[in-house]
């Protein structure tokens, strides 16, 4: 999941939608999977929203 | 979203931040990371404040963001955040993450000379604009960041046929 969400971030920085050091590091820190539902969690670094209960949801980390 | 709001809201070490709607907590904490790493010292830390309308969110977010390691650096508040958070303003910046049919006054002056408010407007249901608004003096500047898609905003200056 680890290395998923890595790819994702290094993804983000090569297509320019990542460009300051600190956001960089910070989006690369901190890791959606955290956050999530169990059954969501594998889903941490698909660029989708996810639920998190009472019909709301989180935001995908790029659209 | 998270990445380009990010980006957007040219977030620096030690700002306070507001963000209106935690949802689960994750870009909350994305920002105290930026705002307050944790490879500086604290009393460099910003601190990010953030509301939560729909109580059992809150209650999660808080608990996510323990977990996380990031609440001394995040503060969950259950209630209205069109309304904004009076008790901390002015805010270096300010972000929501849900469709607002409108900027609610409140955020705007709640926001610092020189603050950047970044926020989705338009109608429920369909795409909105992303809008950023810089305050110069008591001016402000928006740009459109272009066309997202959000859960509407509720509360006083949120949408008004939406139940949550």
């Amino acid at each position: 999941m680890r290395r998923e969400w890595d790819e994702l971030v290094d993804y983000l920085v090569k297509s320019g939608i990542l460009k300051t050091p600190r956001v960089i590091r910070a989006m690369r820190k901190v890791p959606r999977s955290l956050f999530l539902y169990e059954e969501n969690k594998e889903y941490a670094a698909v660029d989708t929203p996810l639920p998190i209960g009472r019909g709301q949801t989180v935001s995908a980390p790029l659209s | 979203m998270v990445s380009i709001m990010n980006e957007a809201l040219e977030l620096k070490v030690g700002h306070k931040v507001l963000e209106v709607g935690s949802g689960c907590g994750w870009h909350s904490s994305t920002i105290a990371e930026i705002v307050a790493p944790s490879d500086k010292p604290r009393k460099e830390w910003g601190h990010v404040y953030t509301i939560e309308i729909i109580p059992e969110l809150a209650e999660r977010a808080r608990r996510n963001i323990e977990q996380a390691g990031f609440e001394e650096r995040v503060t969950v508040i259950c209630g209205d955040g069109s309304l904004g958070f009076p008790e901390r303003a002015p805010f270096d910046r300010i972000l929501v993450t849900a469709a607002a049919p409108y900027v609610p006054p409140p955020l705007k002056e709640q926001l610092k000379v020189g603050g950047i408010l970044v926020l989705p407007v338009g109608a429920v249901g369909f795409y909105q604009t992303l809008l950023r608004i810089r305050r110069v003096n008591d001016d402000f500047l928006e740009e459109d960041l272009g066309g997202v898609a959000f859960v509407p905003l509720v509360g006083k200056h949120g949408h008004k046929i939406y139940r949550y």
